[in-house]
């Protein structure tokens, strides 16, 4: 018997930030901290936050560097985030009755 | 927006849709930026190719040392400008430029051991400029566009 599909459902993204964050970084290969920032609409602090518990969760990948002498931070998501995201989606469309 | 907030899988499915949607609007200033380094670095490599028919290594050295030396400055320089501007990238444009790009520098190879048969006219010449320039323009365009 297969599992319904609310036991699908990855915790890891139930949190509005990290999904919203997911779901953008999936419409790019790369994005840096201000447009991430800018489209889901929250202060770097948080956004920080949020991207650093991903990254620990090896869903996205950050980069660091500099553009002249300013930092600059990029992410994109891993493999393993972007499958994850996927079923997560998927797991919420079989849900709501969106196949 | 109450960043702890849970959401219901139909709320979810909204927000998602919605960061989607920003993220696409903000990556189009990146397709437009990568489309025209695109468009740039063709026309570059075309020119390249063209001018190396003309200032061959074994007849013009001086020429063709100075050709290239401006040639390495001129990329580096987009490449600077563009890394500068860059802050996002829509899904499957690295794959798109870098075909682009592959398919380019293998018909400036083929342009490079063309030298070797000796000088073949203007014809040739502006064919070469076309033939390279066009996999990264026409890249470049179809971004710019999109």
């Amino acid at each position: 018997m297969s599992a319904h599909a609310r036991e699908r459902l990855n915790d890891d993204f139930s949190n509005p930030v990290r999904l919203s964050l997911m779901g953008a970084l999936r419409a790019v290969d790369e994005a840096d901290f201000k447009t991430l920032k800018e489209t889901v609409g929250v202060s770097d602090s948080v956004l920080s936050r949020h991207l650093s518990a991903l990254e620990s969760a090896g869903y996205v990948k950050i980069k660091k560097g500099y553009v002249g002498k300013r930092p600059r931070t990029w992410a994109k998501l891993t493999s393993t985030g972007h499958q994850a995201f996927a079923e997560h989606v998927q797991a919420l469309k079989d849900i709501t009755g969106l196949v | 927006m109450n960043h702890e907030k849970k959401m219901n899988p139909s709320e979810q499915l909204a927000a998602l849709e919605s960061a989607q949607q920003n993220m696409e609007r903000a990556s189009v200033y990146g397709a437009k930026l990568l489309g025209v380094y695109c468009i740039v670095l063709g026309l570059l490599l075309g020119t390249l190719a063209a001018l190396l028919q003309v200032y061959r290594p074994e007849e013009n050295f001086g020429g063709f040392i100075v050709i290239t030396a401006l040639f390495v400055v001129a990329v580096v320089a987009i490449s600077l400008a563009y890394g500068r501007m860059y802050r996002s990238l829509p899904r499957g444009y690295s794959k798109l430029y870098l075909r682009g790009f592959f398919i380019s520098m293998a018909l400036y190879l083929v342009a490079v051991m063309l030298l070797s048969a000796g000088w073949l006219g203007w014809i040739v010449t502006a064919l070469t400029w076309i033939a390279v320039a066009a996999p990264l323009c026409l890249t470049g365009v179809v971004m710019v566009r999109k």
